[in-house]
């Protein structure tokens, strides 16, 4: 096992440890170094937490498997795996939309499709809620969230998954809220007040053109864009 | 053993009290025993809609205190015999009482009266904890606006949290020419967001104007809002009575044209 020297510092700061990367590797091999340094000298990395990441741009499943590494094999906390100097870019856009004519769906083909999202929903933990989610209500689950039931003005779905709503969603649906911008929203009808996935946020047009069709709202080219899900 | 009715809305201003008074009178019209209580301490209006605020003596901080025994506090209104008002105060705020003294006292009234009515003030803090203490059912008012609803919303959520299931909606102050125009939400866009039972719908009405100045609550004249409050008090005494045919086109045109089935 070849460690290539000067690859990782550990850069403290006030807020914890920021490591640093001085050039671009894969993943596999970065996890590899990281086991090299941190075996290396565990003990002085006890009881510290990680704040930050910088120097090479991996993806939220890259930075999951780095979390796991540092969290799992080395108990070090892991607070962020973002670059902490770069801001936070909300990117406030209204929603694009695909297709705009209405389509007439059947009622038949309405739920192969709620069955077919739902088995596409991937791992992690899954939270169901039945009934309507009235305003001022507010969940927060770290993985994906399935209501069966509106969602009224003024409710909040934060999710660090995907969102799916057997009903209207009407009030704000925030999916991938850690950061994953592969997470997806569907709904029965999307009506939002907001959208947001991952660091964007979008509102419904203005001229009201709101679909009466199941849709998914995902992320294309750096914006949120809604589909049919049909 | 009566039955605790809490009228409430969240939103402010949407009719609680009018609803409040109305049912109520309409109630003791009807042979009932009924007690309203106004549970807005510190901004008391139930008593003057109904006429009675000269005659307070005592209020319900005065009850909870101990002050007074619950009887002396009571005032009996004269023109509508079986009903009673139990009075807030006015130079107090909503911290004077809490849930437990507004349970018991519910509770004690509910074994002479046949019915309890409280009105609720608008919010969803002490007051609004303390109004839904001891109810068995729950009254919504709305009037057809979207911030209302929406206020509306939160509360049903609230009285669910509270086991207070199955509220019912009132819808007030609607105006049919503005529903058909489109400038104004429709029953059934309110109903499909709030997903409650509807209990009645009093349109907008001047006469509730001059009623609530006047201490004469409209449930006696006969106005559009006061047969509307007849109908809720039927209803809530179990009868099912239609919805009143809101889209009442005076005027001896279109009189003729409805007759002739031309007409709208």
């Amino acid at each position: 096992m070849i460690s290539i020297k000067g690859l990782i510092e550990f850069k403290g700061t006030k807020n914890g440890i920021v490591i640093q990367l001085k050039e671009a590797v894969s993943i596999d091999e970065l996890l590899l170094q990281l086991n090299e340094k941190l075996g290396a000298s565990i003990n002085f990395f006890k009881g510290a937490n990680i704040c930050g990441l910088v120097g090479v741009d991996y993806s939220y499943g890259e930075k999951a498997k780095i979390e796991a590494l540092l969290n799992g094999s080395y108990n070090l906390a892991v607070d962020s795996l973002e670059d902490p100097n770069k801001e936070v870019k909300v990117v406030e856009k209204v929603i694009e939309k695909v297709v705009t004519k209405t389509i007439e769906v059947p009622v038949e083909v309405e739920k192969k499709v709620i069955e077919k999202v739902a088995s596409n929903l991937g791992d992690g933990a899954v939270k169901l809620i039945r009934g309507t989610m009235r305003s001022g209500r507010s969940v927060d689950f770290q993985g994906h969230v399935v209501v069966i039931g509106d969602v009224n003005p003024g409710a909040e779905i934060i999710a660090e998954g995907n969102i799916v709503i057997f009903g209207q969603l009407r009030g704000v649906a925030h999916a991938g809220a850690k950061g994953n911008d592969e997470a997806f929203i569907v709904a029965q009808k999307i009506k939002p007040t907001q959208l947001r996935i991952a660091k964007l946020i979008t509102r419904p047009p203005e001229d009201g053109d709101v679909s009466d069709i199941p849709e998914i709202a995902l992320v294309k080219d750096g914006n949120i864009i809604t589909e049919p899900c049909v | 053993m009566g039955e605790v009715i809490v009228v409430t809305s969240g939103k402010g201003g949407v009719g609680k009290t009018t609803t409040t008074a109305n049912i109520g009178a309409g109630l003791a019209i009807n042979g009932k025993k009924v007690v309203v209580i106004d549970a807005d301490i510190g901004l008391r209006n139930l008593d003057v809609v109904l006429g009675l605020e000269n005659r307070i003596v005592f209020d319900i901080v005065d009850v909870v205190t101990g002050n007074c025994r619950l009887k002396q506090a009571l005032i009996k209104d004269k023109r509508f015999d079986g009903l009673y008002l139990l009075p807030a105060a006015q130079t107090k705020d909503k911290n004077a009482v809490n849930e437990e003294q507004m349970k018991k006292l519910v509770d004690d009234l509910k074994v002479i009266h046949d019915y309890v009515i409280v009105d609720c003030p608008a919010g969803i803090e002490q007051g609004f904890k303390n109004a839904i203490s001891g109810a068995d059912r729950a009254i919504v008012v709305t009037t057809p606006e979207i911030s209302a609803v929406r206020d509306a919303d939160r509360i049903i959520g609230l009285l669910e949290a509270a086991e207070l299931n199955d509220p019912t909606l009132i819808v007030n102050r609607i105006r049919i020419d503005m529903v058909k125009r489109g400038d104004m939400m429709n029953i059934e866009d309110m109903t499909d967001i709030l997903a409650i039972d509807l209990l009645g719908v009093v349109p907008d009405d001047e006469e509730i104007v001059i009623s609530t100045n006047r201490g004469e609550p409209a449930v006696t004249k006969e106005s559009m809002s006061g047969q509307a409050f007849r109908n809720i008090t039927q209803r809530i005494m179990g009868e099912e009575v239609p919805f009143l045919e809101l889209d009442a086109s005076t005027g001896i045109f279109n009189k003729i044209m409805k007759m002739l089935n031309l007409g709208k």
